[in-house]
């Protein structure tokens, strides 16, 4: 069975419900006045806040330029792409790893942010991080996923990252 | 929204008014599950200051140790308040108690003020703290006056969590209920038992309130025991018996103060019909209408004690019809409605806030904070918002919340939420 999803934190409705019960969210004034059968809204497309991304960004592999080191990394959009620190010691293994950038002196956490690749394009999701993670200067809720462009810059703690989508 | 207002269906009765609006003018058959909420306010037509019953009230004051000073201290000016402000008809009994309790002031009217007075001021503090034993004491002198002669209430003051007996204070509270005595709390400083409280004023319908400051006491108590003075009808039970189709989820009362029911299959009891302010309540129903050939009839029913006419179990209900369609129902509720339903979606939010904390998921709490703020805000609650934004950062930083913290938030939300709407219901 479909449910109507809630247009900010993505939680199934039930019709009749007049605000989101995980996110508080007004469910009418997505709804303007009616239940919408809109098939955009259904479970199996659950995607991240913001607005969708460019039709570009279904890339294959992803560049990281780490800003405060100068180093560059280019990894296979596929699955998930977990960002932080190695400790054996806690059996972390980010995918992509930046301890040599200084990574623990700039408040990278072991496991800070994760990217993925969806059919609506590539989301960033701060995995509860001590130091934060900012887009666009913009400190991103635990969780709750935001649509990232080509060329965007992030921030995790101190560190700053821009990606570049390649075909 | 600019919708005129429509109360679907009004039904006027000889002595209480009961309207309600609702969230849909239509019901669409799916096979899925929907939801449907109900505005309902009961309200005495004309108010006259004849059909009040005098008070019966019993103050039950917690003088453990922990109580020394400034909280005790308050707690008699505030008792010394109420003393100068009864009436000749009204009667009252004062029963300290720690880990035993003793009656200081048996239930009487008052001819001596000065002497009872001088009573209170004389109690001292010590000992443990044991709820039951002040409660059983204060309703055995409630109990000595005819109860269907007065408006009958149990007034606790406390800062402590009681040990080892809080079965026989339920207990003892469903007695009570039953026989139309409610017990209203007061909660002092940050260490009570908030949700011992809580379970222990719902069964009579009451509330908890939290007195953060002891210097604050004398306000909250004398405003509660005006309230109790212009009692028309007691003992509101809402009547659990729906149809088949229909699930009760959730009963929210709004007016006169906020109070969230988990519906067990009993009936509900919603406490007293204050004069000025109307008792209301929002319900939230799980409807499971499969089949447009289905006529959906509500039926809402509720009993009330009218102590002044000498009523018990003076029915008031109403049965409503929505039609049932295979169109998909447009949903354009009244701002009324839509408004009390925010206000129980943000004490929800509150409430699983405080679970997570209390379950150790800080991560998942300080997000949900973060979230509750911008409702808060989107709410007009400006000041609550920030406060609530605040302490969202010093969650971040600590890992930890303080009970006075909690507690403030708490209570501050329940109460703030539902003043605009115990205004305007």
């Amino acid at each position: 069975m479909t449910k109507q999803l809630c247009k900010e934190c993505h939680t199934p409705y039930t019709i009749g419900a007049l605000f989101c019960d995980e996110c508080g969210r007004n469910l009418l004034a997505d709804n303007k006045n009616s239940i919408s059968d809109g098939a955009d809204i259904y479970l199996q497309v659950k995607g991240p806040v913001g607005p969708p991304a460019e039709p570009e960004v279904l890339a294959s592999n992803i560049e990281f330029v780490i800003l405060n080191s100068g180093r560059r990394v280019t990894l296979p959009l596929t699955g998930e792409i977990c960002i932080g620190r190695t400790d054996p010691n806690r059996d972390t293994n980010p995918n992509l790893d930046l301890s040599d950038d200084d990574g623990a002196t700039l408040g990278v956490s072991r496991l800070h942010a994760c990217l993925q690749s969806t059919e609506n394009g590539v989301i960033l999701v701060d995995l509860g991080s001590t130091n934060g993670t900012y887009l666009h200067e913009e400190s991103l809720a635990a969780q709750i996923p935001s649509h990232l462009k080509n060329g965007d810059i992030f921030r995790l703690g101190e560190m700053e990252i821009q990606v570049f989508f390649e075909m | 929204m600019s919708r005129p207002i429509t109360i679907s269906e009004r039904m006027s009765t000889k002595l209480l008014d009961l309207a309600h609006q609702s969230s849909r003018e239509s019901i669409s058959a799916r096979d899925e599950d929907q939801l449907l909420y109900l505005l309902v306010s009961v309200k005495r037509p004309q108010i006259d200051s004849a059909e009040y019953l005098p008070r019966n009230l019993s103050l039950i004051i917690d003088c453990s140790t922990s109580m020394r000073g400034d909280r005790l201290n308050s707690v008699k000016s505030a008792a010394v308040a109420i003393v100068e402000g009864i009436g000749p008809q009204d009667k009252i009994s004062i029963v300290p108690f720690s880990d035993r309790a003793e009656v200081v002031y048996p239930a009487n009217t008052v001819q001596n003020k000065n002497a009872l007075i001088s009573q209170i001021s004389s109690m001292s503090a010590s000992g443990g703290t044991e709820i039951y034993q002040g409660l059983e004491k204060g309703y055995n002198e409630i109990r000595k006056s005819r109860l269907d002669s007065y408006s009958n209430h149990m007034i606790l003051l406390t800062d402590g969590r009681t040990y080892g007996d809080t079965k026989e204070c339920l207990n003892l509270a469903n007695e009570a209920a039953d026989r139309g005595v409610d017990i209203n709390a007061f909660g002092i400083g940050a260490d009570w038992n908030d949700a011992f409280l809580d379970k222990l004023v719902a069964i009579s319908g009451s509330h908890a309130i939290y007195i953060e400051k002891p210097s604050h006491a004398m306000g909250h108590l004398q405003e509660k025991i005006e309230g109790l003075g212009v009692v028309f009808a007691s003992n509101f039970r809402l009547i659990d018996n729906f149809p088949e189709n229909v699930e009760l989820q959730s009963v929210f009362k709004i007016s006169p103060y906020a109070q969230h029911f988990t519906p067990d299959g009993l009936d509900i009891r919603l406490g007293s019909l204050e004069a000025g302010s109307p008792l209301a309540m929002l319900l939230e129903f799980q409807l499971h209408i499969h089949d447009s050939t289905e006529s959906f009839l509500m039926p809402i029913k509720m009993l009330a004690d009218i102590p002044s006419k000498r009523i018990k179990n003076y029915s008031i209900s109403v049965e409503f019809e929505l039609p049932v369609s295979d169109e998909i129902d447009p949903i354009d509720p009244p701002v009324q409605v839509v408004e009390a339903v925010r206000a129980l979606n943000l004490f929800r939010m509150n409430e699983r806030i405080w679970r997570d904390i209390e379950g150790g998921d800080i991560p998942l709490a300080t997000r949900r904070l973060h979230q509750f703020s911008t409702r808060l805000l989107e709410a007009g609650h400006v000041e609550l918002a920030e406060q609530v934004q605040l302490e969202t950062e010093r969650l971040k930083l600590m890992g930890a919340y303080s009970e006075s913290v909690r507690k403030r938030l708490k209570y501050g939300t329940r109460a703030l939420i539902t003043q605009n709407l115990i205004n305007d219901s």
